[in-house]
């Protein structure tokens, strides 16, 4: 048997491995993107951009009680955020690795979809101010939104064809 | 180097002098520009990543990492271009790592140096002045301006390392000179 | 490749196509320092910098790699270790800056290698050396290119060894760890390679450095996906390519020895191997880090004399004593000037074919070696 036979490269093999190294990568960007937003909020509230207790507290009533609580949900949110994108990340990664079979984060990954359309209305709700100083920042901050959503639409749709491809190979 | 390259890493360098200057004699606004600079250099290298990702990554296995690592860099250089009030503790540290990272690069240079029988006192001292001024760094973090004299100071000593390179005696074109 | 094949293997194929014992040992000398001529080495004999045939790691961690900075590795790179295939290369849908890159890949039987053997005919020993060096090397650094490249030298995960089994082969994971204190571990498949790098030119991705040490073993056989090959798989035979490329480095010497004027690409020499063609391939096929031993008796058994070991010094000290017009005609001398004259030879029709990572030639060549 000469080595060169494990050389596989036909159209259908080229296929599956660009859609597995494309869910490898997708998993990457998505435990990127989830972490970025985290540091991002913990970066405005280094530089002062943020004020993190006006933030929470703003309509409540400012009482030891209520502000521990808030931190505490601020906490959670946090872990949640990082949790969720490092889940659906990891195993899109093993998934495209072929290290495993996973179901679930497909769902979690529509889930997050929504959430990220949904995000989108901050955007819309009170005028922009074109010449403003925060403009172009606003602007780089939807794009990343775009390119999150992108990203995890990406996950799921090379995930189905993933699958399907699998299935079309018997190994299913 | 060529001439050409010896005059523009000249040139380079006395305006790397100038800016030390500046940066030392007027702490305060040289703080500000210093804060500016590195926003923009950040944003700019966001955005010279995204150039990248389209121009020569897209053809690459996995590429796509790039894309986002150039989405993710163009919006923190966007952040930090935007904010001019960085407090003094960042630039510190980032100050610090840089020229701690680069000293121990040169002392292990020096060393191997020294292993092929070839001097090493240059390479040594250059890796032992950027371990002093990350020591600096962080011995006088509490006191205000400081970053701004050792970033002036350590902009003023590349200046001075670049003219020595570009200064330094060039080999002759010919092949029998070069090994007669 | 390594010293293995560089000295031990260039002195039995030098042996083989008809130098003397002496010759072989000049050559072969001549193909191992090629892997060790540094600025650092250069600089400790006083000798011109321009002539370096390798960076060593730690002067390649500090060098610039802006423009003029990636001109200078590239020279060095693509012309000793990294011969390019094919310098008129395209690709769909790259651009210049993408292609000036793509067309550096390394690979066996390219046009320049013709010119470098023809180059070496009728010139010292220590240019024959320095070619069979670059001959060796496009076989076992096939599919990776002497620039510091992400989108052409980087590998992924998907790297698996072949490991002969019966009649067949079973596909083991590579593993790649950044760890150069420790050697590789072949039972395990634990390899060193260098560390990820997003950026572009980092040294990180100079050549095979991704898969480290791993292409440069005669006994490896492995599967991967170059970051070039639009997802397409590549399956490396060393064994096999290093037996072309012992048998095309005794047709080539025996080329240059002789009076014709032609080299031919994809010749191997049959007539000379062929009876020590069991023994070859027993070297090449045994897992091991270092083949030096097994090449050295098998050199020895060939020429019924015996081979020094190397040593980096041995002709230092007859440089440094010459005075100033006698450098020329010492060993390193001869092999500096071959060094300057193969090196501007690649540079030039690098340069020709539009590419602008070797930058302009400096150096006006005048009469032979």
């Amino acid at each position: 048997m000469d080595a060169k036979s494990f050389e596989y490269n036909d159209k259908l093999d080229m296929r599956y491995r660009k859609i597995s190294n494309g869910l490898v990568v997708s998993g990457m960007g998505i435990i990127f993107f989830g972490l970025w937003s985290v540091i991002k909020v913990f970066a405005e509230m280094a530089f002062g951009e943020l004020d993190l207790m006006e933030f929470l507290m703003r309509d409540l009533e400012d009482t030891p009680q209520m502000r521990a609580l808030m931190y505490a949900i601020f906490v959670a949110v946090i872990l949640f955020v990082i949790l969720l994108h490092y889940y659906i990340g990891r195993c899109a990664i093993q998934v495209g690795t072929g290290r495993k079979k996973h179901y679930l984060y497909l769902l979690l990954a529509a889930f997050l979809l929504y959430l990220d359309i949904t995000g989108f209305e901050q955007y819309f709700a009170s005028e922009i101010d074109v010449y403003g100083t925060q403009f172009d920042v606003t602007v780089a901050s939807f794009l990343v939104d775009v390119a999150n959503c992108a990203t995890v639409l990406n996950l799921i749709i090379s995930s189905i064809i993933y699958y399907s491809l699998k299935k079309i190979a018997g190994e299913e | 180097m060529s001439r050409f390259q010896k005059i523009r890493s000249i040139l380079f360098a006395l305006v790397m002098i100038a800016a030390g200057l500046i940066i030392i004699l007027e702490p305060e606004d040289g703080y500000s520009i210093v804060i500016t600079i590195l926003g923009v250099w950040l944003l700019f290298y966001g955005i010279g990543t995204l150039i990248y990702f389209f121009s020569m990554a897209r053809h690459m296995v996995g590429g796509k990492i790039i894309l986002y690592k150039g989405i993710i860099l163009t919006d923190f250089g966007y952040l930090s271009a935007s904010i001019v009030d960085v407090p003094k503790i960042y630039v510190l540290s980032y100050l610090v790592i840089i020229h701690a990272f680069s000293g121990l690069v040169e002392i292990l240079r020096a060393f191997e140096q020294r292993r092929y029988g070839a001097g090493m006192k240059m390479k040594l001292t250059h890796g032992v002045v950027n371990i002093l001024m990350a020591l600096a760094c962080i011995v006088f973090i509490k006191r205000p301006a400081t970053a701004c004299i050792i970033y002036g100071i350590g902009i003023i000593y590349s200046a001075c390392m670049r003219i020595g390179s570009a200064l330094r005696k060039t080999e002759s074109k010919n092949i029998e000179e070069l090994i007669a | 490749m390594q010293e293995d094949f560089h000295y031990y293997a260039t002195y039995a194929a030098a042996y083989l196509a008809g130098y003397s014992h002496e010759e072989a040992m000049e050559i072969c000398y001549s193909a191992q320092f090629v892997d060790l001529c540094s600025v650092t080495l250069l600089s400790k004999l006083k000798a011109p910098k321009s002539v370096a045939t390798t960076q060593f790691q730690l002067e390649l961690m500090d060098h610039r790699t802006d423009l003029v900075g990636l001109q200078d590795i590239t020279k060095i790179w693509a012309a000793f270790h990294f011969l390019p295939k094919d310098l008129y290369a395209t690709k769909k849908w790259a651009g210049k800056r993408y292609l000036s890159k793509y067309r550096l890949i390394c690979g066996p039987n390219g046009e320049l290698l013709k010119k470098t053997v023809e180059l070496a005919k009728g010139r010292s020993l220590q240019s024959v050396g320095i070619a069979m060096h670059v001959l060796a090397d496009t076989w076992a650094h096939t599919y990776f290119a002497g620039t510091p490249s992400l989108v052409i030298n980087n590998t992924n995960y998907d790297f698996y060894e072949l490991i002969p089994e019966g009649d067949g082969f079973i596909k083991r994971k590579i593993r790649f760890r950044h760890k150069t204190s420790e050697p590789d571990d072949i039972e395990n498949g634990l390899y060193t390679g260098s560390l990820f790098q997003s950026s572009e030119n980092s040294i990180m991705n100079l050549g095979h450095g991704r898969a480290g040490h791993f292409p440069d073993y005669s006994f490896a056989r492995y599967r991967y996906l170059p970051a070039w090959a639009d997802y397409r798989q590549v399956v490396k035979d060393n064994p096999s390519d290093y037996m072309k490329a012992f048998r095309q480095m005794v047709y080539a010497m025996k080329f240059i020895r002789s009076d014709d004027e032609n080299f031919e690409l994809e010749r191997y020499d049959t007539e000379s191997v062929d009876p020590y063609e069991a023994r070859i391939k027993e070297i090449l096929e045994k897992r091991q880090l270092n083949a030096c031993a097994d090449w050295k008796a098998f050199g020895e058994e060939l020429s019924g004399q015996t081979i020094e070991d190397f040593d980096i010094e041995k002709y230092q000290q007859e440089y440094k004593d010459a005075q100033k017009g006698g450098k020329a005609r010492t060993f390193l001398g001869k092999f500096f000037y071959g060094a300057l004259s193969h090196k501007e030879m690649v540079s030039t029709n690098i340069k020709l074919s539009g590419n602008y990572l070797t930058g302009i030639p400096d150096v006006k060549r005048r009469g032979k070696g």
